[in-house]
């Protein structure tokens, strides 16, 4: 003991240093271990270590711990008294009451077990304290005492209480330790723990298992059985003056000058105090009342003030501060008593009579506070619980420090839980009474953002599907001109892989070809389309513009060239392809766009043959021209010769005929005979003048011009030539023109022979040979009727014909052309068909170089 | 057939225009040649009787330009057209243009007498027909402006009275304008009047 009289100066001076300190540190530092100790008591004297700063920052509120306000009551055994109420966080001690200690002292002085116990980390903050010596010397005794402290045998009880008045909590330990106590001493190995509860404590505390009884309202009490968290065990019977009441309700007053209230009713629109939102005498009674007439003490009152005391609820009554107030029975009558308040003062509202209860009231009455066990705690101890509460001796002063007179069996409070479910407060928020108008009124704001957000959705599908439609109707327009564009031109389209395999076909190129398209897709199209060239031979992939396409890119072109249709005709078409390129510039196929020109090549063929006629009326009607100005020239000096003739046969006839006149005019018909001879000369110079001089010049250019010329009339006849040259490179002397004008005419004279014979018959063949030193024979032979001798006779007489649009002149102008040339045209009928020949004149030049050539090597 | 009448030969060909003028001599016509359609304009005289042998093709202007010229003239001379080379178009044109006749080179002599012969029928007729309407004409502008005013008014059939009437003057004055007028018209009778009055103005 005496060294701890030594110690304890220290520690109390080291105690606010360290609470400083650790007060800044907040309360990390703060172990939950508990030591206790039951022997050894310490007694100390002690300062008043009291300090609203303590309390404020342990309030339980902010972190739920639930031992806090400590009494300390100290007693120097030698010496003074003092009492000491600290609620030291640092110092986490336990009161230990002596089980010998004197109920009646408890008002005055206690005996305290006091143990400072501290967490390692504090140990580690006090290690930095300067008087480190003390505080290890501290902590080596604290050590010393580790056997004694962890003794305990008991288990500690916790017996949640309701602060109803908001008094400090020390207040509310002070009230109901005494009760504690006394069940500690009925119950032996038990320690029972006052732990003070605000309103909105108690359900968590309960909830989470933190205390062991719970004594609480009957508001609270039926929210927590209601979810059957609670047993009640007893009922309070409260204290009012001598007598004591197992019922209470609420008290609804105003100031007596007060005329504007007088029932209930009234308080519509009134400013209203009462004690809290959770108190059940001093605002919940009142509610069912209120309710009953259709106020809602939230929405109709002016203004509704919680005061946490009920007596505040009547000083503010008192002040003004509020018209009307709510408190429990039973506050007035108290403060009466205690002459704070007087009975002219106020008047009571709605003032009821009830049996056996003469306090003033305006509510219903209730059960009083219930003490209960809560769920978790063992049953055996309740019911010693139970029993020690009932046992409770009428003389045992917890009464008079709980204010309460006894305790009976619990009441029934299915009175609160109707209340309960009549304002529909949890946890009868939703009782069946719950109607779809409350439901509406209550949660209004979910159907409506229910239906906006439905709105919106139905919106945005709207607009979805709009969108969908117009997207639709773009793709189908789009679809629908891809297939104008592809199916209503005319030319035919189609498109290949580079295998040559068809990918797609348009409507022209079906029509075209007379295949389908299900002919077509996916098949190799050159042995379909293109296996033969226009001359027969077979045409093969090599020179395909297609696949020169795909070769090297590039866009190809034909003009004139045969696709074969299904039916195994051909048709003349021209063509373009054109390489189809990936993104990546390859190419991965090509297109294919044909015209048939058939009837363009048709058309063509028709103009040039037009041309021809009309070059040939042109000659003609040259030639009619020339033979009219010769007419002309030789009719002038005939017209001369006749007219002066007749004149001269006139002047002779006369009676007086002059024979010299008649001389004269016979020398003038001489002299015009003379002119006309002239104008026959003249022409005959002019035309001579006109002949353009021979030249050399090789029988392959000639018989190329000459073909060319009438390539389009052999092909249009279907007439198989065959060239037989002997020489090609030989130079013959030959006026050009007019060589070309007889071979044209023997050829053409050939094809109409062959006009109406069966197409395998209509052959013809030209060929060359050299006859002499100094000649080429040129021959063309036809396959066709042949030529009566009478014909043959006078084949070269000019107009004789055998065609009806013929006017006679070819052959004859053809002989006097070659017979120009040296040489006459000869004709071989033979037994099919007739040969045509003539010689040309090999040009001197040649022959003579190749003599000399001949000499240089002979 | 009028002792003048000359036959005007246009051919740009010396001796055939020579030999024509021959010919005329030899039936003793008598002819005038010129060498071309210019020429024989220059020399133009309308009131020389006679008709024309012309040539088509010739330097200048050709045979039918100058034949649709003389249309235009009050008194055209017939024109005989003779070419050597003839061709049906020209032919049509020639005759649409009021040719006589239309002539091939070397021609039957005879053929074109004959057409020379009608040619200048038909030219004297012409004449005598623009004469006797020349002489009522003159006899016409001797009258004096109400003889003719009258005048007008008894050939649209109107009697004394209402031309009187018409333009205000009494009717003896009407009768002796009447009168006096049909005297300068050397009008025997109405009906002769008349006669004389349609020649000039067949309307």
């Amino acid at each position: 003991m005496k060294s701890w009289q030594n110690i304890q100066g220290l520690l109390f001076d080291d105690f606010h240093d360290i609470r400083k300190h650790l007060l800044l540190q907040k309360r990390k530092y703060f172990t939950q271990q508990q030591y206790k100790v039951r022997s050894n008591p310490v007694y100390l004297p002690c300062h008043r270590l009291h300090g609203t700063e303590e309390q404020n920052f342990f309030s339980r509120k902010k972190k739920g711990i639930v031992n806090p306000g400590i009494t300390i009551e100290s007693e120097i055994k030698d010496g003074a008294l003092g009492r000491i109420r600290t609620p030291d966080p640092l110092v986490r001690s336990q009161i230990l009451y002596p089980t010998e200690l004197p109920a009646h002292r408890t008002g005055g002085v206690a005996e305290v077990a006091y143990f400072p116990c501290f967490s390692n980390e504090v140990k580690g903050i006090i290690a930095h304290f300067s008087r480190l010596a003390a505080c290890f010397h501290l902590l080596l005794v604290l050590l010393l005492f580790i056997p004694e402290i962890t003794l305990a045998d008991g288990t500690f009880i916790k017996v949640g209480v309701l602060n109803n008045q908001s008094m400090p909590d020390s207040e509310v330990i002070r009230l109901w330790e005494p009760t504690a106590d006394y069940l500690a001493m009925k119950l032996p190995g038990y320690d029972f723990e006052i732990i003070p509860l605000g309103y909105y404590e108690v359900e968590a505390a309960v909830g989470q298992g933190k205390v062991d009884f719970i004594l609480t309202n009957p508001g609270i009490f039926v929210s927590l059985a209601a979810r059957n968290w609670v047993v009640p065990l007893a009922t309070m019977n409260n204290v009012i003056g001598d007598e004591s009441y197992s019922q209470y309700g609420g008290v609804i007053f105003t100031r007596s000058d007060n005329d504007s209230i007088q029932t209930l009713a009234d308080l519509r629109g009134k400013r209203v105090a009462a004690v809290n939102e959770a108190s059940f005498g001093g605002f919940l009674t009142a509610w069912r009342e209120l309710h009953a007439l259709g106020i809602d003490p939230y929405n109709d009152l002016f203004q509704l003030t919680f005061t946490q005391s009920h007596r505040k609820v009547v000083s503010a009554v008192l002040e003004s501060k509020a018209l009307a107030g709510i408190v429990r029975t039973g506050t007035l009558e108290q403060l009466l008593r205690e002459h704070q308040l007087e009975q002219q003062d106020i008047k009571i509202i709605n003032p009821m009579q009830s049996p056996d209860f003469p306090l003033v009231h305006s509510t219903r009455l209730y059960p009083e506070w219930p003490f209960s066990k809560v769920q978790h705690t063992n049953t055996i101890l309740a019911d010693k619980v139970a029993l020690a509460l009932l046992r409770m001796p009428s003389d045992f002063p917890s009464r008079f420090t709980g204010g309460y007179a006894k305790w009976t069996l619990p009441r029934n409070y299915s009175e609160a839980h109707t209340l309960f479910k009549e304002i529909k407060l949890p946890p009868y928020a939703f009782a069946d009474t719950f109607t779809l108008s409350d439901a509406l009124k209550r949660y209004w704001y979910w159907p409506l953002i229910g239906l906006l957000t439905l709105l919106a959705l139905l919106a945005m599908v709207s607009i979805a599907r709009r969108r969908n439609t117009r997207l639709e109707a773009a793709k189908q327009k789009l679809e629908y001109q891809y297939e104008l564009i592809v199916n209503s031109v005319t030319d035919g389209i189609y498109g290949v892989n580079t295998k040559g395999q068809c990918t797609f076909v348009n409507r022209a190129m079906q029509h075209m070809t007379g295949w389908q398209a299900t002919d077509l897709l996916g098949k190799d199209l050159q042995p379909m389309l293109h296996h033969t060239r226009k001359n027969g031979t077979p045409a093969s992939t090599k020179e395909c513009p297609m696949y020169e396409s795909f070769r090297d890119n590039q866009p190809h072109f034909s003009s004139d060239d045969i696709f074969w249709r299904k039916d195994g005709r051909c048709i003349d078409v021209e063509y373009s392809s054109t390489p189809i390129k990936d993104r990546t510039g390859k190419t991965i196929g090509g297109v294919v766009v044909f015209r048939d020109i058939s009837e363009r090549k048709e058309a063509r063929e028709k103009l040039q043959q037009h041309e021809l006629q009309l070059s040939h009326v042109a000659r003609l009607s040259m030639l009619g021209e020339m033979a009219s100005g010769i007419a002309h020239e030789i009719n002038q000096p005939l017209t001369a010769i006749a007219t002066n003739s007749k004149a001269c046969i006139r002047m002779l006839e006369s009676r007086h005929p002059r024979i010299e006149a008649c001389a004269d005019v016979m020398e003038k018909i001489a002299g015009q005979a003379e002119r006309a001879g002239e104008v026959i000369r003249h022409i005959r110079r002019f035309v001579t003048k006109d002949t353009p001089e021979m030249k050399p010049i090789s029988i392959q250019t000639l018989l190329d011009a000459v073909l060319d010329l009438l390539h389009n009339e052999l092909q249009r006849h279907d007439i198989k030539l065959s060239l037989n040259i002997s020489h090609p490179n030989i130079q013959v002397l030959a006026q050009e023109i007019q060589i070309e004008q007889v071979l044209i005419n023997l050829v053409r004279n050939a094809i109409e022979s062959l006009e109406h014979k069966p197409a395998h018959q209509r052959l013809m063949e030209i060929s060359t040979a050299r006859k002499a030193e100094n000649k080429l024979e040129i021959r063309i032979t036809d396959q066709g009727p042949g030529l009566s001798t009478a014909i043959k006779e006078q084949l070269f007489d000019p107009f004789v014909t055998t065609k009806q649009e013929g006017m006679g002149l070819g052959l004859s102008i053809s002989q006097g052309i070659i017979e120009a040339h040296g040489d006459r045209i000869h004709v071989d009928t033979l037994q099919q068909g007739v040969s045509f020949y003539f010689s040309l004149p090999i040009d001197s030049a040649q022959q003579q170089s190749s003599t000399r050539n001949g000499n240089l090597y002979g | 057939m009028d002792k003048d009448a000359t036959v005007f030969i246009i051919d740009d060909d010396k001796e055939v225009r020579e030999a024509i003028e021959l010919l005329m001599h030899s039936i003793g016509l008598r002819a005038k040649t010129y060498a071309s359609a210019q020429d024989y304009l220059d020399h133009f005289n309308p009131d020389l009787p006679g008709c024309l042998i012309l040539d088509v093709r010739m330097k200048g202007m050709s045979g039918l330009a100058l034949q649709e010229h003389l249309n235009t003239l009050p008194l055209a001379p017939p024109v005989i057209i003779i070419t050597g080379h003839g061709d049906v178009p020209m032919a049509v044109q020639a005759v649409q243009n009021g040719a006589a006749n239309f002539i091939e080179k070397p021609f039957n002599e005879q053929v074109l007498l004959d057409s020379i012969h009608r040619a200048l029928d038909v030219d004297a007729k012409q004449r005598g027909k623009a004469l006797k309407k020349a002489e009522i004409q003159e006899r016409l502008e001797r009258l004096t402006r109400r003889e003719h005013q009258v005048i007008e008014q008894v050939v649209k059939g109107e009697r004394n009275k209402s031309i009187a009437k018409k333009l205000s003057i009494t009717q003896s004055t009407v009768e002796a304008h009447r009168a006096r007028a049909m005297e300068k018209l050397e009008a025997k009778s109405l009906s002769e009047l008349m006669r004389i009055m349609i020649s000039i103005n067949p309307e």
